[in-house]
């Protein structure tokens, strides 16, 4: 089940949400592990499964590092990671170890394609962040089994994010206030995502779908394909985020921000705080920091800055051209951090935006593409290979030149101050675009079929 | 340590081990009920249909024309399609090379269900009706794809045939 599917925006929310409100206080809990549940096995009727055995698993050796000392406690820690480490390994990444082994080696290993677990890599990283920081000492073991149980799952961000940690909702997981006025904040954020995904993401995804379609693409149409990806993939990962947010607030849980108009940024380091920051923050925390991090020679720190990112592509997808992602934003950053950063800084704004939008843009391709091959021929075609314009292009610019301005507006900062500042005063208007986004996302739901999720692989 | 404290951790250690077994099980079985055993494509099709009635057998031509991608991009494959344009039953049997070729398939076939959506819009109520229910199936690297009245009956022979 999505958020953007009319079974979720009509029956399921609904529901769930009369349940959470009407029942005593003391049942919100159970209600909300009930629909997190049935949310999670509507669409994966099998591995609901594998996640419970999971949180029971965790739960148990939760507990034990809790109550343990000494060796046996780093034992237990040891055996949590590799269970959950092998468990997410073994469902995302069999596939792509057999390939590599297969044509490392000539060889023609069976390859066994299971389905990925919605949602395995974001809810092991919430597993993992709560069995170290037990172990550290950093978050008292939860006993609870029901309140753990409900960290896991909680549909709201179960699927895509934001990873959020243990400590971040410790305590609202036993006591949490819900006010009308956060349920209102709530829906607004819940609304604003919504439209995000369903009306830009989705219109600007069809965009980049025809283009990547298209053979012989101009450098114009390549690059318009691109601004279209680039701006699809933040609406509907930040619009995700944002559903989930909005829906934290509503059941009293105060979740993470995951973006800060990345697209602004102004360097590749600044684009990385301001993406996907739940992640970024996850692999610093429990990967780069317990490494070294930067307190350690150059060349330590550099290896440092590689593993990490060579992860953080890997976590995406099981594909070389994940990795390749992820090692060219290392590189990057290593040259922004070693090289680049005296001559950046005194760069005029513009010439930052620009460099920076470049190279995520060119990131994107690698992102996008089905393999290397792919990446490779989008590249070739962002750089003329097939010749500089063409009536495509125009014509992709005719029908979707308003949605592609429509999406960079809605990527800056300042439109949404321009929009509270208007609104500020008028309630009334407030509620009224609530209701015209309402009206045009059902409507586009009901008459649309194109509603991927592209979060939802990982 | 006292020996209530060493009953306290072995029974956390049997349970923790029992608790990981029934992981490790569990995930057994889904590969067991998820993967494939090894047969021609060929024989497949055999069990699948016993005569494909109206509909002729692809070579490497019809494949990329239909998909277009070659045999040696995906794998072993198996066609049948339809002799009249105005036709849209079609049936796809491929043993994948690897994952790379069965994510190129599970693009193609996406793509040529759409240009059949669109080619048979607003006329063909028939064929949209059957190009509606196409059916799409991976299990292990085997892949399938059916447009027929009968496809749902053809997966479960498809998935049979694999088991």
């Amino acid at each position: 089940m999505v958020f953007s599917s009319l079974i979720f925006l009509i029956i399921f929310l609904p529901v769930t949400l009369i349940g959470y409100f009407v029942l005593p206080k003391r049942c919100r809990n159970t209600v909300l592990l009930i629909a997190s549940l049935v949310f999670y096995a509507w669409g994966e009727p099998i591995y609901v499964f594998l996640m419970i055995l999971s949180i029971l698993v965790n739960y148990v050796l939760g507990v034990d590092i809790g109550r343990s000392a000494g060796a046996r406690r780093t034992v237990l820690l040891i055996a949590a990671i590799i269970v959950d480490l092998l468990t997410l390994g073994f469902f995302k990444y069999y596939g792509f170890v057999v390939d590599t082994i297969n044509g490392i080696f000539s060889l023609s290993l069976p390859v066994r394609e299971l389905a990925l677990p919605i949602g395995i890599s974001f809810y092991t990283f919430q597993i993992l962040s709560y069995i170290i920081d037990v172990y550290r000492g950093r978050v008292e073991v939860q006993k609870n089994p029901l309140r753990f149980a409900l960290y896991v799952t909680m549909f709201p961000q179960l699927i895509a994010g934001p990873i959020v940690r243990y400590a971040q909702i410790e305590k609202e997981l036993t006591d949490r206030i819900v006010t009308p006025e956060r349920v209102t904040r709530g829906a607004e954020i819940f609304l604003f995502g919504l439209a995000k995904k369903v009306l830009l993401a989705n219109t600007l995804g069809a965009l980049f779908t025809s283009v990547q379609g298209a053979d012989g693409r101009t450098a114009l149409t390549a690059w318009i394909g691109m601004t279209a990806y680039a701006l699809q993939i933040y609406f509907d990962f930040s619009g995700y985020s944002d559903m989930a947010i909005g829906l934290g607030h509503i059941f009293g849980f105060t979740f993470p921000q995951n973006f800060d108009h990345p697209y602004i940024a102004a360097s590749i380091t600044d684009f990385w705080r301001r993406w996907h920051m739940t992640l970024g923050g996850w692999f610093r925390e429990y990967v780069y920091i317990p490494m070294g991090g930067n307190r350690v020679r150059p060349w330590r720190h550099v290896c440092n800055i590689l593993v990490v990112w060579a992860l953080t592509g890997l976590w995406h997808g099981a594909a070389w051209n994940f990795v390749l992602w992820g090692l060219y934003y290392g590189v990057l950053l290593l040259l922004e951090k070693y090289l680049f950063r005296k001559v950046l800084d005194k760069c005029p704004a513009a010439i930052r935006h620009i460099y920076t939008l470049f190279f995520v843009m060119i990131g994107w391709v690698l992102f996008a593409a089905g393999g290397l091959s792919e990446a490779a021929g989008m590249l070739a075609d962002l750089f003329g290979r097939h010749g500089l314009a063409d009536l495509t292009a125009a014509y992709a610019l005719r029908s979707y030149g308003l949605w592609i301005a429509a999406g960079i507006l809605c990527a800056l900062p300042q439109t949404f101050s321009w929009y509270r500042r208007r609104t500020h005063d008028l309630p009334a208007l407030t509620v009224l675009i609530g209701a015209a986004l309402i009206f045009l996302c059902i409507a586009s739901l009901v008459a649309g079929s194109y509603n991927p999720f592209l979060y939802f692989r990982f | 340590m006292s020996k209530k404290k060493q009953w306290i951790d072995i029974a956390f250690t049997a349970l923790t081990v029992l608790l990981i077994a029934a992981l490790a099980g569990y995930i057994y079985w889904v590969v067991l009920t998820d993967s494939a055993s090894d047969r021609p494509v060929a024989d497949i099709a055999a069990e699948i249909d016993s005569s494909f009635d109206g509909m002729v057998k692809g070579d490497e031509n019809t494949l990329k024309r239909l998909y277009g991608v070659t045999g040696q991009e995906c794998g072993e494959y198996i066609l049948y399609s339809a002799e009249s344009m105005m036709d849209v039953r079609e049936l796809l049997v491929v043993k994948a090379k690897d994952n790379a070729a069965l994510d190129t398939l599970e693009k193609a076939v996406a793509k040529r269900l759409e240009t059949q959506k669109k080619n048979f819009n607003g006329y063909g109520v028939e064929q949209t009706a059957l190009l509606d229910a196409a059916v799409t199936s991976e299990r292990g690297n085997y892949f399938f794809f059916a447009v027929h009245k009968n496809a749902d009956l053809w997966q479960d022979r498809f998935l049979t045939a694999i088991r």
